[in-house]
């Protein structure tokens, strides 16, 4: 039985496998687990037929990369240092650098907002993972439309971005003229095509996404696209802005405590007022592990699984996501996680995330941002 | 006769299992997750059979117009013209004209208690929860009966927006393969091509910055001050040849790529060499065909012309799989041999 829906995973910074998203769709399924419109679902697999989760990833185009640098600074290792003029002397040092977990997680930021043709490389292949998914799913099933979201973590939300924005305005079909093929095999039907599609399937009058996740959201740091992020069409469709909009409903889910997404931070009313109805940003100050920065922790949350489950899950129905919000609300769900039951424990979390969040806008770089990285590494590893 | 009775029971027997087949995946998911009536006349259920023909013959206009008549159909019945009524026919007429685009027909849901239509001239919202208001329950049933008119209009966006994803979907596949033919490009001419140095990736990244996406992938790189290890050769006489391990530097050169997956090329660059000898520095020329590279330059104080063989051009020579340890060999024997040489000339 084909599942439902579809959701897209965009993975932030630092090393994920094929199984990357793992952890995170078990989160999302346990969640869905305690309402009732999955009481008779599959109690190991209740999103099985619901969502089919497709996770992308790209780090493997940075680590690809850096092994080349790596390998060409190697070429001069067999020479000594005294046969080598001093700016190769240079170079031949870096490839024992490139192998560090710190040149990693640089390598990720820096080599997708420095170097164009690694990001267009990355962002064609998110690019080319749902247009060719959308495609061979197909808009509709059984007169049901099929919906399509994209979830974007950490880096994740400026590459969704990005791509999203790209996908939605470039012109894809002018270059091959595929249109004009199409006319002479069909005319008729070739120059409708042209007349009501046009050049590009995905473009808003076309397509849009139901909804689109940013879980911490980097986009306002590291995006690369001509339109910043308040002002592409990363965003709600609203009544005055019809068929500009990728997608349906936008949520930014930005935890309190969280650093990272607090460098260039993006809000939903700086970006979108007075037109946010189709943009959500709820608040989120629950703690359950030292890294709230962490894709799961996020999901562990009713303000964050509730939308997710209730725009693509069709069991999960508008009471249960109704009951998702008044779970925060009436305290079913803890805002403490078990590890946190007293008091001192949770001032101490906090006091240790609350000292990483940025000071001022001055702070507000790639550095830091790799510097709040190893912070909640560390963190996370005490 | 025998032959065409089997054959006509064959056709009757498919005709009804596809109809069953289809008949099994009806109650499709409408707004508000709500399943939809199929006694409604505007539901899927109801139309299908009128409707798939048309969009099977990719007669998308005949479809769109078939849904508008029943839309007016069932609306006549309802005798009531609101405004809601009145923007969403003008936003049919407008699809039709090419105006406007499918995305008007599409179920926006905005939270769990209302989902939405955003059409040009109005928002037609839809309520999904309880409303003591307006008396509603939650439940689709009390939705429709209340609301008759605004229920045609839910189901006839959700049929035009079906329907006109058929016709959209036949240019998913065309643009889905020139983003594909992109993405192969791309990374091909990164993790294929002639490897680049951080700098030389920073250069040509803001030369292809005039491509387009959706314009093939440049088959040309630029060569910026790229650093090889090679071996310089000289050879005025038999007693005066000289080999000796050298750094390449092309200040400026070029690549260009012969296949779509960037897997050969050739090239020219400038040349300066430095060699672990004392010979002072070498200017000239380099070609390069895939990994191989050979130079020719001239040095200022000394006679005869150098040639300069890149790292990959000696793996070449010497067939030796790794290329750190073939260089290392290399240079330490072929000075070897040199010294060899010399002191045999020597001794004679």
């Amino acid at each position: 039985m084909p599942k439902s829906n579809v959701l897209f995973l965009i993975h932030g910074i630092g090393n994920h496998s094929d199984g990357w998203a793992l952890d995170a769709i078990k989160t999302l399924g346990n969640a869905a687990k305690s309402y009732p419109g999955f009481a008779n679902a599959n109690q190991e697999d209740p999103l099985g037929d619901e969502i089919e989760f497709v996770p992308i990833t790209y780090n493997e185009i940075f680590d690809a990369l850096l092994e080349r640098f790596k390998d060409l600074a190697a070429q001069f290792e067999p020479l000594n240092d005294a046969q080598l003029p001093s700016p190769i002397k240079k170079i031949e040092k870096l490839s024992g650098e490139f192998d560090k977990e710190t040149v990693r997680y640089l390598g990720d930021a820096i080599l997708y907002r420095g170097f164009r043709l690694v990001r267009n490389t990355v962002l064609l292949k998110v690019m080319a993972t749902i247009a060719r998914k959308i495609q061979s799913t197909g808009l509709s099933r059984d007169g049901t439309p099929v919906k399509y979201g994209v979830l974007g973590h950490s880096l994740g939300t400026t590459v969704a971005h990005d791509a999203l924005h790209l996908l939605a305005t470039t012109p894809w079909l002018q270059a091959d003229d595929a249109l004009a093929k199409l006319k002479q095999l069909t005319p008729e039907l070739g120059q409708n095509l042209a007349d009501r599609v046009g050049n590009n399937p995905f473009s808003p009058k076309n397509f849009m996404f139901d909804a689109v996740f940013m879980v911490s959201n980097t986009s306002r740091l590291l995006f690369t696209t001509d339109e910043d992020p308040y002002h592409s069409t990363v965003r709600p469709v609203g009544p005055g802005d019809m068929k500009q909009a990728v997608c349906g409903t936008f949520y930014n889910f930005d935890h309190r405590l969280d650093p990272v997404s607090k460098l260039c931070k993006f809000r939903i009313h700086d970006a979108w007022r007075p037109d946010v109805e189709g943009a959500q940003e709820p608040t989120l100050d629950h703690l359950y592990e030292p890294n709230v920065h962490n894709l799961s922790h996020y999901l562990l949350h009713p303000y964050v699984y509730g939308p997710i489950l209730g725009h693509l899950a069709p069991s999960f129905s508008r009471a249960d996501w109704r009951e998702a919000w008044n779970r925060v609300d009436n305290g079913k769900f803890s805002r403490w996680g078990p590890e946190y039951s007293s008091e001192s424990l949770r001032k101490k979390a906090e006091a240790a995330l609350t000292k990483l969040l940025p000071k001022s806008s001055s702070d507000e770089n790639i550095g830091k941002l790799i510097a709040i990285y190893e912070s909640l590494k560390d963190l996370e590893e005490a | 006769m025998m032959k065409a009775t089997s054959l006509r029971l064959a056709t009757a027997l498919f005709v009804i299992a596809v109809a069953a087949s289809a008949g099994a995946a009806e109650n499709p998911i409408i707004w508000c997750g709500w399943q939809a009536d199929p006694a409604h006349p505007l539901s899927w259920a109801a139309v299908r059979n009128e409707v798939q023909p048309l969009l099977a013959n990719k007669n998308y206009r005949g479809a769109y117009q078939l849904i508008l008549a029943k839309y007016r159909q069932a609306q006549e019945a309802v005798r009531e013209r609101t405004p809601n009524a009145v923007s969403f026919e003008a936003e049919l007429q407008d699809f039709m004209g090419g105006t406007t685009g499918r995305t008007s027909f599409q179920f926006i849901d905005r939270g769990p208690n209302e989902s939405q239509l955003l059409l040009k001239a109005k928002t037609i919202t839809f309520p999904c929860g309880p409303d003591t208001k307006l008396g509603l329950d939650g439940v689709y049933a009390t939705f429709a009966s209340k609301f008759p008119e605004q229920t045609n209009i839910g189901y006839a966006a959700n049929l035009i927006f079906v329907a006109s994803g058929d016709e959209v979907q036949n240019l998913l596949g065309p643009a889905a393969d020139v983003i594909d033919n992109r993405a192969t490009g791309y990374r091909g001419l990164l993790l294929d091509g002639l490897p680049m140095w951080p700098w030389e990736l920073y250069l040509n990244g803001r030369l292809f910055g005039m491509h387009s996406l959706e314009s093939p992938v440049p088959k040309y790189q630029v060569v910026f001050f790229r650093p090889s290890v090679g071996m310089e050769i000289t050879w005025p006489s038999q007693e005066e040849a000289k080999a000796e391990a050298s750094i390449g530097v092309e200040p400026i050169g070029f690549v260009r790529y012969t296949g779509s997956d960037y897997k050969n090329w050739w090239g020219a660059s400038a040349l300066v060499t430095l060699g672990t000898a004392d010979h002072g520095a070498g200017l000239g020329v380099l070609g390069r065909y895939n990994n191989y590279a050979v130079g020719v330059t001239k040095r200022k104080n000394t006679d005869g012309v150098f040639m300069f063989f890149s790292y990959d051009f000696y793996d070449l020579v010497n067939n030796k799989e790794k290329r750190d340890k073939a260089a290392d060999e290399l240079l330490g024997g072929l000075r070897k041999n040199l010294e060899e040489g010399k002191k045999q000339l020597e001794s004679k």
